[in-house]
């Protein structure tokens, strides 16, 4: 096994901020401390379920659990099935948080220490090999599907990542993401970018338009804004004025060239588009208001076998499958040709169609399900919908009962109760019989009751 | 369930169409019941967009520190009210 080792924080210097928190800076050498008084807390287990709301906290866990060579369990989402799920398979894991988790089942432990001290240990150097996080997606069978981390991987991308963006190239840069870093595209920049690099993390996680704002208002150094399609459209229909913003990153769904082309004129900066997925990370980048084509991370390679695309990373072991099809153009641009019809993006929440369809399906009471994603009319937002054949239960029993499985974005809107599916006769059910179905019902008014 | 008073009327219009929930009546929504997660049903992606339509409604911006949030966001009627208190047009 390497024993080799990275050090955190490499680029900073004692009294150089880490953090901007609760309005204030945090020096990295109060930080350190930080990460020492929750080191002390961490109970002997092998893995971390880091449900760290506040970004900071997130962070100084995130540090304490790979100084003690713990694995953060980065959940899909908060429901709390979900979460049980994960603590079921990881046995030897326990729940971390800021705060007191209500409803949790697992053991859990709520971090605390006293922000004000300070400490003189030098940043800590973390084994390389170590598995630091491992984040889930939602897989087809119904078990979320891990996503092992190791520190050199997060590390080698996140530099790539700097050189790529010109993260820190006119003066140290502040990230503001209003992405959570439990997901792959916001670990990634709001907590190892600023662990490699040496930007600046602020704590939040703004949303609406005004929260955004003034998070980048009150931000200490050149802004960086890491966010998503439909925060950037809320933004540029907020009419607000946007202070000086030195890029934007936009990942987690497809960025609309004239949503990139308004945020940039409205914004005042570049809005540049990160493609990923929980398997690879960021694999590539364009400027979306003036390519169509992505470019391939630095060193990354792209390969085709038994007709499906493969990615070489240089800091990876093995080969990564990717889930979308795509063009290759030349050794270092692609385009993408359409994603794999069974993986769901919505609201830059991933899943898939039939993960969601077993747990429809797992429910008493529900004797035959499936879901659906109509097309998109006009570029309008779809929901989800579903038929279901359930005589026993109500909309809202299914609902409920599925509520606690699956994140609010994947509700079905409308959940539609059959007598049965239109299987065909070779047994399957049509995606053009089933949207037929919906449509029919629909205009039947049967769902009415379901609002 | 009780009526709806005007603002409140115009409120459920305004959540009936920009979240193109088109299967509800905007005269049924009750008042009282909770817009996230129970009653309409709700997701965070829906608060953005609401967010959106009120900005342009009533000149008013929704911000997620405001520690009265949940209260504002429980039903119909806090957010009407809410809205009523501090819209710019």
């Amino acid at each position: 096994m390497s024993k080799e080792k990275i050090q955190v924080f490499e680029k900073l210097q004692a009294d150089e901020a880490v953090a901007f928190w609760r309005g204030k800076l945090v020096e990295r050498q109060q930080f350190l401390s930080h990460v020492m008084q929750v080191f002390r807390q961490l109970p002997e287990k092998q893995y971390a379920i880091n449900l760290c709301e506040d970004r900071y906290c997130f962070l100084v866990a995130f540090v304490a659990c790979m100084l003690r060579e713990q694995t953060c369990l980065l959940p899909p989402s908060r429901a709390h099935k979900e979460i049980e799920r994960i603590g079921e398979i990881y046995a030897d894991s326990y729940c971390l948080a800021e705060v007191k988790l209500e409803d949790v089942l697992l053991d859990q432990l709520q971090i605390a220490f006293d922000s004000e001290k300070s400490c003189d240990s030098s940043p800590p150097r973390i084994r390389e090999e170590l598995v630091a996080a491992i984040v889930f997606t939602s897989g087809s069978t119904g078990q979320p599907k891990a996503n092992p981390k190791k520190w050199k991987e997060l590390v080698a991308s996140a530099k790539i990542a700097e050189k790529r963006f010109a993260l820190n190239a006119n003066g140290r840069n502040s990230i503001v993401a209003t992405v959570p870093p439990q997901h792959m595209f916001g670990l990634e920049t709001s907590i190892i970018f600023p662990l490699v690099t040496g930007a600046c993390l602020h704590a939040g996680k703004p949303f609406f338009p005004q929260d955004i704002n003034s998070a980048l208002e009150e931000t200490p150094f050149r802004r960086v804004l890491i966010t998503t399609p439909l925060h950037l459209q809320a933004c540029c229909a907020a009419g607000l004025a946007w202070p000086d913003i030195d890029f934007v990153v936009s990942a987690t769904a497809p960025l609309e060239p004239a949503l990139a082309m308004e945020a940039e004129k409205i914004l005042q900066t570049e809005v540049r588009e990160i493609y990923g997925c929980s398997e690879a990370g960021a694999i590539a980048s364009r400027r979306t208001a003036k390519n169509s084509a992505w470019q391939l991370f630095d060193g990354y390679t792209l390969f085709s076998e038994k007709g499906r695309h493969h990615l070489k990373i240089p800091a990876v072991d093995g080969d990564i499958e990717l889930a979308d099809d795509i063009e290759v153009i030349d050794e270092t641009h692609f385009r993408l040709a359409g994603r794999n019809s069974d993986m769901l993006k919505i609201g830059g929440k991933r899943g898939s169609l039939g993960d969601l369809n077993c747990k429809l399906k797992s429910i008493a009471g529900v004797e035959d399900a499936i879901f659906v994603l109509p097309d998109s009319v006009n570029g309008e937002r779809v929901r989800l919908a579903a038929l279901v054949v359930a005589p026993r239960l109500s909309h809202e029993e299914i609902l409920e009962a599925l509520a606690e499985q699956v994140d609010p974005v994947f509700l079905p809107r409308p959940l539609i109760k059959v007598n049965r599916l239109p299987y065909n006769e070779l047994g399957k059910l049509p995606r053009h019989d089933v949207l037929a179905l919906v449509e029919r019902q629909k205009r039947k008014g049967f769902y009415l009751e379901s609002a | 369930m009780s009526e709806l008073s005007q603002i409140e009327l115009e409120v459920a219009n305004l959540i009936v169409d920009s979240l193109n929930l088109e299967e509800v009546e905007a005269v049924e929504i009750d008042p009282e019941a909770a817009l996230f997660r129970e009653g309409l049903g709700l997701d965070s992606i829906d608060a953005l967009e609401l967010a959106m339509a009120i900005s342009k409604n009533y000149g008013y911006q929704l911000r997620s520190d405001d520690p009265d949030n949940s209260k504002i966001f429980s039903s119909l009627r806090s957010l009407s009210q809410h809205i009523e208190k501090n819209r710019q047009k």
